[in-house]
C-alpha cells in the first residue's frame, strides 16, 4: 500500500508526458484540472469533471483519483484547496489525431499520445450548446447532502495506469476557447470519459466493443460509455430514498428533478409526485411480471423474458444502471432472461435484487449483470442471488461464471460465495474419508458446484489453499479459512440459503429462428 | 497467472492437472515447509475486475484485509463505502401501495401480462394538469374564459384519458415531430383519428375540445410524459451513437451470406407462409359464415317459437280447447326440425307454463321422439341383458345344472347357496330393471293439464317398474331351477307368465315382466316399456293373480309417487342408479314377498 500521494507524485506516475502544474485561482479552474479537494477531513487529489454555477456559486463535480466513481460528487468551491498546485489538463495535441479517428472510426486503437486526452476533452467541453443543466438548477441543500457523503481517506496505491483514451467520441471542429459560465453537460460527460484513464491493455475500441455487445454480453469495458456525470440526484423507491451511483439514461428531463419516483412493482419512473401518485392508483402489478420459479419463507424468484416483458425489463435495466458502472444499455433487453428476487409482504413482492442472464452465452456466462438494490445491501441477499445463479447452472448441467468485468462489490461477493461453497465441499470430502485424506480434483469441484475451473483456481490461489507438497499439488484447508468459516457460522445462525428442492424450473429453450430474429 | 509464477519459481513443479484428484490436507499436515516460503506471498490472481478499477483504494483495502486474513495476520474489517440509501421520510406508503397481496396464491405465480396491460392509461397528470383540471371543472377554459358547457365535471381519469389520446395520436401521426418541428395536430385531425379508432369513452369525448386547447399549450416537441430515447434501428448515425441517453437499440438481424440457393429457399418459405396464412384466413372466414348461418337459424327458430307461443296464448285467451289433433296438426310442420324444437326446450325455465302448454300441444312429435328414445333405451336394455346373460353363462359354465333332472338329488345346500349367490343381483345390478325412460316421459307429461286421463297411470308407472324389479326375483328364487336364459328370453320378449310343470308333476306359475292386462287396466301395474309390445297373454289363475296384486300393492304404497318418480329421473341416471339401488330393492323385495312367496330360506330348502 502506498501512502497518499501528492499531486506531484501522481503526475509523475502518469508516465512519459509531463503534466503542467501551477497555482490556480477559482476562475482559472478548468474541466480536467486535477486539484486537491477536501474529502472527509483530508484533501485528496480529484479531477474536475464538470462545473456549474448554483445560486451564484461555482460548484464542481469531482472524481477522486483512486476512488470508485460512485463517490464522485458536487463540491462547493471552498472545498478545493487552491493553496496547493493543481495539474492542468494537457494541451490539446491529439486533436488532429482524433479528428482523423472520427472519420475512419473503424480501427480506433489506443493512441500513444492519448495521455493528453484529458486536456483535449477539457478544452472541447463547450463546443455545442445544449446545456441540460446550466446554472443554478440544483438547490444548495442537495449540494450539501452530496458533500456530506461518507468516505474514507488514506493511502492509495501508486498504480495510476498510464493515461490513455479510446478516442471514439465524435469530435467535431476545432477546440473553442473555454467558457466557464456555460458548460455543456454532454461535453462534461465526454470530458469525464476522456479524463478517465483507460489502460492500454484494454483491447477494445468502441466499435469493437459495440460489435461484441451486439452478439452477446451486457458489460462494457469502454470508459467512454460509462464515465459520466451522474444525472439523477436521488430516487425514491418504496420506503427508501437512494442516491444513485452512476449515470443511467433515464429521460433527460429528470436531470432537473430533485427526486425521481420509481414504482416498486412496475419500476416506472416519474419526475413529479402527483404523477407518481396517479400512477400508483392505476398500477396493478404486485410482483415482477413473470413466472415464479422459486419460493421459500423469505424470498421468491421470478423469471422474466426480456423479449416478452420489454418495458419492465428496460425499466429494471435503467434502475440497475444507476448502481452498475459497467452495465451498458446500448442494446435492447431481448437476449436476456431476468431472474428477480423478491420479498413478500401484504403489499406484494418487493424487488430486492436480480441477475440477468443471456439466453445463450457464447462465453458460458451464467450471469450477465447482478445487483442487490442498495436499500437491501449488506443483508446477505447478494449471496442468495449468486447461489441461485449456480443452482440454475446445476440444472442446466453447465459450468457457469459471471460476465466480466466484475465490479468491486461483485468481486467481493463472488469471492465470498466461492470460498464458502468450496471450503464446505472440501470439509465434506474430508469427513467422508475419515482416517485417510480425502481427495478431489478441480474438475470434480467444478461439476459439483457448477463452477468453472478458472474460478475455482482463482479462489484456491487467492486463499493460498493450492500448494505444492511432496511433488504434488495439494489443497490445504488452511486454519484461516476454517476460522473464517467458523466465524461465519457463528455470526449468522439462520443463514438464508436457496433450497434447490423448491426450485421449479426447466431451462427455457429457444429455437434457431428466435436466435436469428433477435430472440 | 500464478501457476506460471509457481512454475517459474519451482522449476520441477508439475503443471496442475484439473482432472487429477488433489489431496485435501490441513495446514499442520503441510510437509514442505520450504515451499511454503515461496508461496507465502499470495499469488496475484486475475480478479475479473476491470484493470482501471482494480487499484481503487477501497477495493484494495478490502482485498488486502482479506489477504491478511488468509495469511493469518491481522483481520481488520474493511468495506467499500457506497452512497446512502435511507428510509424515505414522509412517504405515505400504505396509501401508495395498498395491502393488496394479503392472500398470496398457494402455488407459484404464473404471469404473462405486460406492464402496459397493468398500468392502465399511461398518461399521469402532473401538478400543472391538476391546476387546469380544477379550472376546467370551475367552468373555465385554459385562458380563464367561461366555458359554454359547464354542466359536467371532468374526472381525473377522464382527463388523463383525453391527454393520453392526444399524446398517442400525435405520436402515431407525427412520429418524427421532434425532429422536424411539425405543426401541432389540429383538433379536427384529432377527432378524425378518434372516429377511426373509436377508442375514447363517451365521457372523454365531451372534453376533447377544452382539453385540446390546454394540450396545445403544454405540447412541446417532446412527449409530455418523459420517455427514454429508444431507437428502433441499430443505426450507425453517429449523433445517435454518442448520445448517452439513447439506449436499448435494436440489434441488427444477423446477416447471412446471400446465395442464389438461399434466395430461392427464402422465396419458397415465404410462398409457403403466404399459402398457410391464406388457408388460415379462409378457415376463419368459413367459420364466420357458418356462425352467421347458425345465428340466422336460431333467429328463425326463435320466431317460429314466438309464433307458436302467440298461437297458444290466443287459444288460451279464446278458450279454444279444440281437439287434440288440431293443435298437433298446427305444429306438425315443426316436427321434421328437431333442432329448433330442442332449442326452445332448453329455454324453458323463463316461460315454463306457457311453453309446456306448447310442448304438450304437440304430443305427436313428442311421442315420435319418445319412441326413438324408447327404442334406444330398449336396445340398451337388451344389450345389457345379453351381456349379463353371457356373463351368467360364463359363470355357470362349469356348473352342472342338476335341477333339470327331477330325480337327481338336489345339490349340497351350501353349494346351491353359492350358486344362488351368483345369480343374485348383488352389487352387479343384475337383473336390471328396464330403463326409466318411460318414467321420464311421464315426468314430462306430469305438468300437463290437458292429459287428465293418463295421469293415474303415470303416477303408478314408476312404482310399477320398481315393483317389477323386486317382483322379478321371487319366482326365480322359488322355482330356482329354471334356466336364466329362458328367464331372460321371456323377460326380454313377450310372455308375461306361464304355467310350467315342475318337479313331482306340480304346476308352477312363472310370472314375468309383462303383467296381466287386467292389472294394467286398473292402473295397479304398468310397464310402459311393454305396453305396446305385449301380445301374448297367458291367462293366469285368479289365486295367483291375487297374490301378485297383493305384492304389488303392498310395495306400491310405502313410496309416494313423488319420491318414487324422483328416483328415476332419466334413462341414463337410472342406469347409473340401478347398481346402487339394487341391493335395497333386493332387500325390500324379499321382505315384501315373504308373504305371497316362500321366503328365500325356503328356496334353498326346496332346491336342496
Amino acid at each position: 500500500m502506498a501512502p497518499r500521494e501528492d499531486g506531484k507524485s501522481g503526475a509523475s506516475g502518469e508516465g512519459e508526458v509531463k503534466t503542467e502544474k501551477g497555482i490556480a485561482t477559482l476562475s482559472t479552474l478548468r474541466i480536467g484540472t486535477k486539484a486537491m479537494v477536501l474529502k472527509d477531513g483530508e484533501t485528496r487529489k480529484a479531477e474536475i469533471l464538470s462545473m456549474q454555477t448554483r445560486k451564484g456559486q461555482p460548484t464542481f463535480y469531482v472524481h477522486y483519483v483512486e476512488f470508485n466513481k460512485r463517490l464522485d460528487e458536487w463540491v462547493a468551491a471552498d472545498r478545493i484547496d487552491l493553496t496547493q498546485e493543481v495539474e492542468w489538463p494537457l494541451p490539446e495535441k491529439t486533436e488532429q489525431k482524433n479528428k482523423q479517428a472520427k472519420t475512419q472510426s473503424k480501427n480506433q486503437q489506443v493512441s500513444k499520445t492519448d495521455s493528453k486526452a484529458s486536456t483535449k476533452a477539457g478544452q472541447k467541453r463547450s463546443r455545442s450548446g445544449t446545456a441540460t443543466r446550466e446554472g443554478s438548477t440544483a438547490p444548495a441543500d442537495v449540494l450539501d447532502k452530496l458533500s456530506r457523503r461518507p468516505s474514507q481517506t488514506g493511502g492509495k496505491e501508486n498504480k495510476d495506469p498510464t493515461l490513455a483514451i479510446v478516442a471514439t467520441e465524435d469530435l467535431d471542429g476545432t477546440p473553442q476557447p473555454d467558457d466557464e459560465s456555460a458548460v455543456d453537460l454532454v461535453d462534461m460527460q465526454e470530458a469525464a470519459a476522456a479524463a478517465k484513464a483507460v489502460p492500454d491493455s484494454v483491447p477494445y475500441s468502441r466499435e469493437e466493443e459495440i460489435e461484441k455487445l451486439r452478439t452477446g454480453g451486457s458489460m462494457t469495458q469502454n470508459q467512454t460509455e460509462i464515465s459520466r456525470v451522474r444525472n439523477l440526484e436521488r430516487i425514491q423507491m418504496g420506503h427508501h430514498e437512494i442516491e444513485p451511483w452512476y449515470f443511467s439514461p433515464y429521460p433527460a428531463e429528470f436531470t432537473d428533478c430533485d427526486l425521481v419516483y420509481i414504482c416498486e412493482f412496475c419500476l416506472s419512473y416519474f419526475g413529479s409526485p402527483l404523477q407518481f401518485t396517479r400512477h400508483r392508483k392505476k398500477c396493478q402489478l404486485l410482483h415482477p411480471p413473470g413466472n415464479e420459479i422459486y419460493r421459500d419463507d423469505n424470498v421468491s424468484f421470478f423469471e422474466i423474458d426480456g423479449r416478452r416483458q420489454r418495458t419492465w425489463c428496460r425499466n429494471l435495466c435503467l434502475l440497475s444502471k444507476l448502481f452498475l458502472d459497467h452495465k451498458t444499455l446500448y442494446y435492447d433487453v431481448d437476449p436476456f432472461l431476468f431472474y428477480c428476487m423478491t420479498v413478500r409482504d401484504d403489499h406484494g413482492h418487493h424487488l430486492v435484487g436480480y441477475f440477468s442472464k443471456e439466453k445463450e452465452s457464447a462465453e458460458g456466462y451464467n450471469v450477465a449483470c447482478i445487483l442487490t438494490l442498495p436499500q437491501y445491501q449488506r443483508k446477505g441477499y447478494g449471496a442468495l442471488l449468486i447461489q441461485f445463479s449456480y443452482e440454475l447452472s446445476k440444472i442446466e448441467q453447465k459450468l457457469g461464471s459471471p460476465e466480466k468485468p466484475l465490479s468491486d462489490l461483485g468481486l467481493l461477493g463472488y469471492r465470498a460465495y466461492w470460498q464458502e461453497v468450496i471450503v464446505d465441499l472440501l470439509l465434506e470430502r474430508e469427513q467422508e474419508a475419515p482416517g485417510s485424506t480425502g481427495s478431489i480434483s478441480v474438475e470434480e469441484i467444478g461439476t459439483t458446484l457448477a463452477m468453472t475451473n478458472a474460478d475455482i483456481l482463482h479462489t484456491l490461489q487467492n486463499l493460498n489453499m493450492l500448494r505444492y507438497s511432496n511433488k504434488n499439488h495439494v489443497i490445504v484447508l488452511t486454519d484461516a479459512v476454517i476460522a473464517v468459516r467458523e466465524r461465519r457460522k457463528e455470526k449468522v445462525k439462520g443463514k438464508r440459503v436457496i433450497d434447490p428442492e423448491r426450485l421449479n424450473w426447466k431451462p427455457p429453450t429457444f429455437s434457431a429462428s428466435a436466435r436469428t430474429w433477435n430472440w | 497467472m500464478s501457476t506460471r509464477n509457481h512454475v517459474a519459481r519451482n522449476v520441477r513443479q508439475r503443471k496442475l492437472n484439473t482432472k487429477q484428484p488433489l489431496r485435501i490436507i490441513r495446514e499442520q499436515d503441510v510437509q514442505d515447509a520450504v515451499d511454503d516460503d515461496g508461496q507465502r506471498s499470495t499469488p496475484q490472481v486475475e480478479t475479473g475486475v476491470e484493470k482501471g478499477e482494480e487499484g481503487e483504494y477501497h477495493l484494495q483495502a478490502v482485498i488486502n484485509a482479506e489477504r491478511a486474513a488468509v495469511l493469518g495476520t491481522s483481520t481488520q474489517q474493511s468495506y467499500i463505502p457506497t452512497p446512502d440509501a435511507v428510509e424515505a421520510k414522509g412517504v405515505k406508503y400504505d396509501e401508495l401501495y395498498p395491502k393488496a397481496f394479503r392472500s398470496p396464491p398457494a402455488t407459484y405465480i404464473r404471469f404473462s401480462s405486460t406492464v402496459e396491460d397493468c398500468i392502465g392509461i399511461t398518461y399521469c397528470m402532473n401538478e400543472d394538469d391538476a391546476k387546469f383540471l380544477e379550472q376546467l371543472n370551475d367552468g373555465k377554459d385554459v385562458n380563464g374564459q367561461p366555458l359554454k358547457d359547464k354542466s359536467s365535471q371532468c374526472s381525473e381519469d377522464t382527463f388523463e384519458e383525453v391527454m393520453n389520446f392526444f399524446e398517442e395520436s400525435s405520436a402515431r401521426m407525427q412520429p418524427f415531430a421532434n425532429l422536424d418541428d411539425a405543426p401541432v395536430l389540429s383538433l379536427e385531425e384529432m377527432e378524425q383519428h378518434h372516429r377511426e379508432e373509436a377508442s375514447l369513452s363517451s365521457e372523454a369525448q365531451r372534453f376533447l375540445k377544452p382539453i385540446y386547447e390546454y394540450w396545445t399549450i403544454r405540447k412541446g416537441s417532446r412527449a409530455l410524459m418523459p420517455t427514454i430515447k429508444v431507437r428502433v434501428l441499430d443505426t450507425t448515425n453517429e449523433a445517435d451513437d454518442a448520445d448517452p441517453y439513447v439506449c436499448f437499440r435494436r440489434r441488427e438481424v444477423r446477416q447471412t451470406r446471400k446465395t442464389r440457393g438461399r434466395d430461392a429457399q427464402v422465396v419458397e418459405k415465404i410462398k409457403k407462409l403466404r399459402l398457410e396464412l391464406e388457408q388460415a384466413r379462409q378457415l376463419v372466414q368459413m367459420v364466420r359464415e357458418r356462425e352467421k348461418l347458425n345465428a340466422d337459424n336460431l333467429d328463425i327458430s326463435r320466431k317460429v317459437f314466438e309464433q307458436r307461443k302467440q298461437l297458444k296464448d290466443v287459444k288460451i285467451a279464446k278458450n279454444i280447447i279444440g281437439e287434440k289433433g288440431e293443435d298437433e296438426e298446427l305444429l306438425v310442420n315443426q316436427k321434421p326440425v328437431p333442432k329448433p324444437k330442442a332449442r326452445p326446450d332448453g329455454q324453458r325455465p323463463p316461460t315454463l307454463r306457457l311453453r309446456s302448454g306448447g310442448d304438450r300441444s304437440a304430443p305427436d312429435s313428442d311421442l315420435e321422439f319418445l319412441s326413438d328414445r324408447q327404442a334406444e333405451a330398449e336396445a340398451h336394455v337388451t344389450h345389457t341383458i345379453e351381456s349379463r346373460k353371457e356373463q351368467h353363462r360364463r359363470w355357470n359354465q362349469h356348473w352342472e345344472d342338476k335341477t333339470w333332472n327331477p330325480l337327481t338329488p338336489p345339490p349340497e345346500p351350501d353349494e346351491s347357496n353359492s350358486k344362488w349367490g351368483s345369480l343374485s343381483p348383488g352389487g352387479t345390478g343384475y337383473p336390471t330393471p328396464p330403463p326409466s325412460l318411460p318414467s321420464r316421459s311421464s315426468q314430462d307429461r306430469d305438468g300437463d293439464i290437458d292429459m287428465v286421463d293418463p295421469k293415474p297411470l303415470q303416477d303408478t308407472l314408476p312404482g310399477a317398474e320398481q315393483q317389477f324389479s323386486f317382483f322379478f326375483p321371487p319366482p326365480c328364487s322359488v322355482e330356482g331351477f329354471f334356466d336364466e336364459d329362458i328367464t331372460f328370453a321371456k323377460r326380454n320378449g313377450h310372455p308375461a307368465a306361464r304355467l310350467r310343470r315342475g318337479r313331482g308333476g306340480r304346476l308352477h306359475l312363472e310370472m314375468r315382466k309383462a303383467r296381466p292386462k287386467g292389472l294394467l287396466a286398473r292402473g295397479v301395474v304398468s310397464d310402459s316399456d311393454s305396453d305396446d309390445e305385449v301380445e301374448d297373454y297367458f291367462p293366469v289363475s285368479d289365486a295367483k293373480t291375487f297374490d301378485y296384486r297383493c305384492a304389488l300393492n303392498s310395495r306400491a304404497r310405502p313410496g309416494p309417487d313423488g319420491t318414487e318418480r324422483r328416483q328415476w329421473p332419466s334413462g341414463d341416471q337410472t342406469a347409473m342408479m340401478a347398481g346402487a339401488q339394487q341391493p335395497q330393492q333386493q332387500a325390500a323385495s324379499s321382505a315384501a314377498h315373504s308373504q305371497p312367496n316362500p321366503p328365500p330360506q325356503a328356496t334353498g330348502g326346496s332346491s336342496s
